[in-house]
This record gives structure tokens, sequence and C-alpha cells, in this order.
């Protein structure tokens, strides 16, 4: 996740501690040595969902999934993410409001010194519900929605989820809950962005997550932008972001799941605000650490199956009914979070002598491996030019970022 | 199978986890060994519609790393643990096995 209103703008924010390890004390010089140590989990805390969204890497269903954790087993799996040090715990699904007991998890999750986060398509986010779920401890509400209202409802195979969508945060705003959009850039999504921003800060919402498709579930390569659209898209975030900043609104804006990003970002620094900037942007990505499969963020899913990521289904390392949490995600025996974590070391091809493989880490192996096969094998969506990737640190080269 | 995916055994201590692991498609548990000297050591599961593809879903992410991969689908394999996940917790009220299905739902 990387945070274009800190990096570029200055902008500090409650989650900066688990970006750029800057959680002591909010001073946009302060750089740690150490990365953060133990992950972000995502639980999918159920399948079952109310909507049917093209690209759902969880593969949702109208219908409840066989072995969903019961509520006793979910508290059991809170006390393992607690007790292994997990900084925060995100309610994600499927649909995790359709959990009749997300309320009493929420609560038991931040007794237990978790910080709990929630991730929904907000269309089940009543007055009542939120005020609940902020009462037992919710911290933040991100609320999907994908373009404007037609191109969100026709994404989402529901008429209304738009404006449902935008109901539910309204509901989490009023109830003084922090609250943010959670928006996939894709084909049809990509075009809308600058709209359902401008829309949803007249409706006070103030930090926008921008994701790029990882190939999992629903979410194939084919339903993905290209590389060169990708840059478009990030390049008029980056605009909007500093348009806004520049009339006095502080949005936050952050972009998950592309490390090239974090290259860009440096290279958009050096180009519009010269090499000290860019200078400075390097050096916080450094401390963020690049792609975060396998080391700081991790899933749990619905039956208590333990992936890479929340987007690496099709992959487990273990169970958490067999074993805790901890000595799954710490078990050294396993090659492939040793790959994964000996990253950039391993990267081959264009990513093997990249001058950006520091603080991209190759991007998402995930889509490397339903790519091309191979799990070492450049990101498909890099989108960084040759000159950029051979760039060796940053220095004014007199040149322009895109030549 | 109790409300935490076990089921009790005759034998003290032991529960057999029987909580299902696959979800749309057929699970496999893998198993690598390094070196002919090695031990065979578990590193999960993959999901795959035949034992063909989870070998080769197997290879693509431990091929760098093993000499010997050996699948097991998981649907066949008994596991037993002293572990029972959330049994120092009540599971009498909250989630309720038989939600009624959204579809059609509330979004509008």
């Amino acid at each position: 996740m990387i945070s274009i209103s800190k990096l570029l703008h200055g902008l500090d924010a409650e989650g900066d501690g688990l970006r750029y390890d800057a959680a002591d004390e909010n001073d946009r010089d302060q750089i740690r040595r150490q990365k953060q140590r133990r992950p972000v989990v995502v639980w999918n805390a159920t399948k079952q969902c109310n909507l049917a969204c093209e690209h759902c890497y969880a593969a949702a269903e109208f219908e409840r999934a066989p072995g969903e954790l019961s509520t006793a087993a979910a508290k059991g799996l809170l006390d393992d993410l607690a007790e292994f040090g997990v900084p925060v715990v995100l309610f994600s699904g499927g649909e995790p409001l359709l959990r009749q007991d997300l309320v009493e998890l929420v609560d038991y999750a931040t007794d237990a010194g978790l910080r709990a986060v929630l991730s929904t398509n907000g269309t089940l986010l009543t007055p009542d519900r939120v005020r609940r779920l902020q009462t037992a401890g919710l911290s933040y509400a991100g609320v999907s929605v994908d373009g404007r209202r037609a191109t969100n409802d026709a994404f989402r195979g529901r008429e209304g989820a738009f404006d449902a969508a935008v109901r539910g945060m309204e509901a989490c705003l009023d109830a003084g809950l922090k609250t943010g959009l959670r928006y996939t850039i894709t084909d049809a999504t990509a075009p809308d962005v600058e709209g359902v921003v401008d829309l949803l800060t007249d409706v006070g919402v103030d930090r926008f997550c921008f994701y790029h498709l990882d190939y999992g579930g629903r979410g194939i390569p084919d339903a993905d932008v290209t590389p060169d659209r990708r840059r478009e898209a990030v390049e008029r975030i980056c605009e909007l972001t500093t348009a806004y900043h520049e009339r006095g609104e502080e949005i936050e804006t952050l972009l998950v799941g592309n490390y090239a990003d974090a290259a860009f970002l440096v290279e958009y620094a050096r180009r519009e605000y010269g090499p000290d900037r860019a200078e400075r942007v390097r050096r916080y990505l450094e401390v963020n650490g690049g792609d975060p499969a396998g080391e700081r963020v991790a899933d749990v899913d619905y039956q208590g199956n333990v992936h890479a990521t929340q987007f690496w289904q099709g992959y487990s390392l273990g169970n958490v009914r067999d074993r805790p949490f901890g000595a799954i995600w710490t078990d050294d025996s396993n090659p492939l979070l040793g790959a994964l974590r000996e990253r950039p070391t391993n990267l081959s091809g264009k990513c093997g002598d990249c001058g950006y493989r520091d603080i991209c880490r190759g991007g998402s192996r995930l889509r490397a491996l339903g790519v091309e096969g191979d799990l070492f094998a450049p990101d498909p969506q890099c989108y960084l030019t040759e000159r950029e990737r051979t760039a060796p640190a940053v220095v004014d080269t007199g040149g322009t970022a895109a030549d | 199978m109790t409300d935490d995916g076990t089921t009790e055994s005759t034998t003290d201590d032991w529960h057999r986890v029987d909580a299902p692991r696959a979800d749309g498609s057929r699970e496999w548990e893998v198993f690598l060994r390094d070196a002919p000297d090695d031990e065979l050591t578990h590193a999960g599961s993959v999901s795959a519609p035949s034992a063909d593809l989870a070998h080769e879903q197997a290879t693509t992410l431990f091929g760098h790393a093993a000499a010997t991969i050996w699948l097991c689908p998981t649907d066949e394999t008994r596991r037993f643990s002293r572990r029972r996940l959330g049994a120092a917790h009540d599971d009498t009220d909250g989630q309720t096995p038989d939600r009624p299905t959204p579809a059609g739902g509330d979004a509008a």
C-alpha cells in the first residue's frame, strides 16, 4: 500500500505506521530502520455475498459455503492472531456483514488488542449496524465502489448497489467512523476515477484506495487494463491528489497491488518536484518494503486456510484448525514462503536487474505465475520504461521520466 | 462433526479435524523432499481438479526447491490433532449454522 498523499504532499495518516513504520511520531522526515514485523491479516470471514462482482478474487457466491469458521473457532483464530502480535485484522469476505456474529467478533478482536477494520460492499451498512460496530471497536470501514453508478452496478451485478454503498458510507461518516473508498482499476472503471472521487468527497469521504487487479478467483488477466493504461490511470490519480491538496482539501490517496507504482512515484516526484523530493520518496519506500505477499500481509480464508495474500486462494500454507497461525507463518521449511521473502535476489528477466527491485520486490508473484507460469518471472503489469528500470539511483539526469 | 470442525476421537485428547478445506475445486496436500537424504515435509496444499493439474501447480510453486513431490487428496487425508480451535469459547450464540441466502437481496 503506497500513499500518494503522504509521499508527494506530506499528509500524515493513521495507517502510516504500517506503511512506513512511522507510527511512533508522524514526522514526515522520520525513517526507521526496521520494517513491520508481523503481517496485517485479511480474514475472509465468509464466502457468502449479496452481490456478484465480476472480478471478485474470493469468487464469492450467494450461498453460504461449507466449512465456515464458527463463532468459537473464529475467536480461536483471533486469539492466535493476537498472540502472534498481528497489528491489524481486516474483516473481509464475501460480504462480512452477512455474518450475524460480526459485531461480537469485532468486539472480541479489539478486546484482544487487534485493530479491527472492515472491507465491505457497503450495501448492508445501516446506521444501527454502524453504531454497533463502532461501539464494538471497529476502527475503519473500507467500502468498495467501482466506477460511477452505471459502471458500478454492472460490475457488481446489482442495480442500486452504488446508491446503497453511498448510503452505507454516509451512515459511517454520520457516526464518525473513519471511512474510505476501495476502487479496483479495470478497463471499465479507469475512466470514472475523477468523477467518483469528486462525488464522494462531496459526501464527506476523504480516503481513497485504488487497487490494481491481481489474478485470483474471478480476477483474470483478460479483465485487466494494459500496462500503458495503468500508468495513465496512476498518473491521473497523482494529478488528482495534487489538485485537491493545492486547493486545501487534504484527501488521502493510496495505491495497492502493483509496486511498479513505487518506482513511478519516485520518477514522478523527480519530474515534478526535483531530485531532493525524489530521494525522500525513495527512502520512504525503502522502509515500506515493496510487495508484501508472504511477509507483511497474510490471508486466512473462511475455512481457516492460510494464504500468502488474499488473492492467492489457489495455494494454502496450512490451516488454522491444524496449527496456530503464527506457526504456519513462521515455518521456515516452506520453500514458497522462503522464495517470497528472499526477493528481490531471486527475480529473473527484467526484474532481475531493475534499479527499483529493492522498493518493488518484483511486484505480484501471483500475476507472474498466472501469465508466465513462473514464480520468478517479471510482473506482466510492470509499466516502467527501460530507462526507468535501469536508473541506478535518484539522480537528476536532465531527461524526462517517460522517455 | 462439531461446530469447531472436529470429530471426537476414541483416543484421549485427539480429535479428527474433518472440516472441509476444499473450495470449489479439489484440494491436494503437497509433500516435498529437497534431497534424497532429506525428510519429506508438508508444504501446504494446492487447489486443482485433477492430480495432473495439481502436479503442474506444485511443480510451478516448488520445482525450484524440491527433488520429490508427493500429492495426496485432502479429502482422503485423515487429520488428527490435539489442537481444537476455539475450544475455550462458547458457540451457543452468534453465528447460526443455517442463515438465509441473500440472493435477490437488499443492495437496492
